[in-house]
């Protein structure tokens, strides 16, 4: 796997982890399994966002790296959600 | 999920209205479509292969449209695609012989259509495009073979479906991306020991390959007749194999054995009466080959995991012809590889049988497993 955008390699990355523990059927874990594979899929979703951001503006969004959050890219308004994209909380 | 992720980083308790089932649904869909979108990146194909099925369920997707993602290029291509249909033409009239093998062709599709599902494009899309000027192929086929085990195939079958089509693709050649081998070198001592303890028709085999190096599998392919057992009464120290190969077309080429596999080979044959159109070795598995001869190796002690195997037997052959100050060019075109054998059909290089004899007369001395009777012989 390479991708010349490195956000969106980590992207891939944690949605390949998420989906890994989402379907592991382990006896005595499945709540762990189910609180790792929920961060992993926050992940995957604030580095796709992240990954957008850093297409359109690669040298400020490097800047900007430390700063952003989930929160923030989630609000930020150079990304707009498609109908039935809307984030389910 | 800010909250969620919050709740679970402090150890809290996820709400029961947040489903991760229900939220791995949406994650997969808006994922999927979020990077078609905006990266042309196609989810499926960065993920391993056990984790296809999931995805695919999870985002509606069939398995078949998923995978194969077949959706757009119909197959065959040669039959739906007129750059597809032009492109064979042209190499079905360049190939020596003036038609190209099934599985070759069946090759060269699945290798393009691989390709196009990368480009998001069929294959007369691709050639359109990159008249036009509206796509150029080569940051795609440079992110293409970022990957790939068999970077030159692909590289090799993709420039010539431009170049056939009148369009040539800037990407430099790819250098080989050689693995590091694994494989140890067999000794000769070894060998001998291995073929003391080996039957009769083991014995024939090894032997046999300790002069050819041929793969299992091509092993399997050889019949009596390839041994030229016309002349094996004549007194000489190697004897020529006639050895087949099918790469775009069948290429012949001659190799040769030594005289104390000739006469393993010769018990062997008569013991088993076979005909000349039989295959001497063919038990319809290679790794049935493979099985006994990790087996005597490990009865003899000299068995190491993933270190000692046919492929051994090469090794030891491969030093001993560069010792013995055979050409380098030779050697690979002995061994199978892809260059020089195209080589060898342009009659660039290639090597007469007989230089090539003479070749092998001169790494005899170090190649024989048996001296001859009455001869003493330092291994």
């Amino acid at each position: 796997m390479s991708f010349t955008n490195p956000l969106l390699g980590m992207a891939v990355y944690s949605l390949t982890n998420a989906l890994e523990l989402y379907q592991k059927n382990e006896p005595n874990s499945e709540e762990r399994r189910r609180f790792g594979a929920i961060i992993l899929m926050d992940l995957s979703v604030e580095y796709i966002l992240k990954a957008k951001i850093y297409q359109l503006d690669v040298t400020g969004s490097i800047n900007k790296q430390q700063d952003l959050g989930f929160a923030d890219v989630m609000k930020d308004d150079r990304i707009v959600f498609l109908e039935g994209e809307t984030p389910v909380l | 999920m800010h909250n969620a992720r919050n709740y679970s980083q402090h150890r809290g308790s996820i709400t029961d209205s947040l489903s991760s089932q229900e939220y791995m649904k949406w994650l997969c869909k808006f994922v999927n479509r979020f990077a078609k979108d905006n990266f042309r990146l196609s989810i499926i194909q960065e993920l391993p292969l056990e984790l296809k099925l999931i995805w695919t369920k999870l985002t509606n997707e069939t398995v078949d449209i998923a995978i194969n993602k077949e959706l757009s290029i119909k197959s065959p291509l040669r039959e739906n695609y007129r750059t597809v249909a032009e492109w064979l033409r042209k190499k079905r009239i360049n190939s020596r012989r003036g038609f190209l093998t099934d599985d070759y062709i069946i090759q060269l599709e699945s290798n393009l259509k691989r390709f196009c599902n990368f480009a998001g494009m069929t294959p007369d899309e691709l050639i359109d495009g990159a008249k036009s000027g509206t796509y150029s192929p080569d940051d795609d086929l440079e992110k293409f073979l970022v990957d790939k085990v068999s970077v030159t195939a692909f590289y090799i079958i993709i420039k010539s479906f431009y170049v056939a089509n009148g369009l040539s693709i800037k990407v430099p050649y790819p250098n080989y991306r050689m693995s590091e081998s694994s494989t140890k070198e067999m000794t000769t001592v070894q060998l001998r020991q291995l073929c003391d303890y080996s039957d009769l028709e083991e014995r024939s085999w090894i032997l046999a390959n300790s002069y050819m190096g041929l793969s299992v599998g091509k092993l399997l392919l050889l019949k009596v007749k390839d041994f030229r057992t016309e002349n094996w009464d004549m007194p000489k120290n190697v004897y020529p194999v006639k050895i087949r190969l099918n790469v775009s077309n069948t290429f012949d080429y001659t190799t040769f054995i030594g005289e104390d596999a000739k006469n393993a080979l010769k018990t062997y044959f008569e013991q088993r009466n076979l005909s000349s159109e039989d295959c001497p070795w063919n038990y319809g598995r290679h790794m049935i080959l493979n099985d006994y001869f990790r087996r005597n190796c490990q009865k003899i002690g000299i068995w190491e995991k993933g270190r000692i195997s046919p492929k051994s037997l090469e090794k030891r052959l491969q030093r001993i012809l560069t010792e013995s100050g055979m050409r380098h060019e030779w050697i690979c075109y002995l061994f199978g590889q892809r260059p020089y054998i195209q080589k060898r059909s342009s009659k660039i290089d290639a090597p007469l049988d007989e230089e090539l004899g003479i070749a092998y007369e001169k790494a005899y001395p170090k190649l024989r497993v048996y001296p001859r009777e009455n001869e003493n012989v330092t291994l």
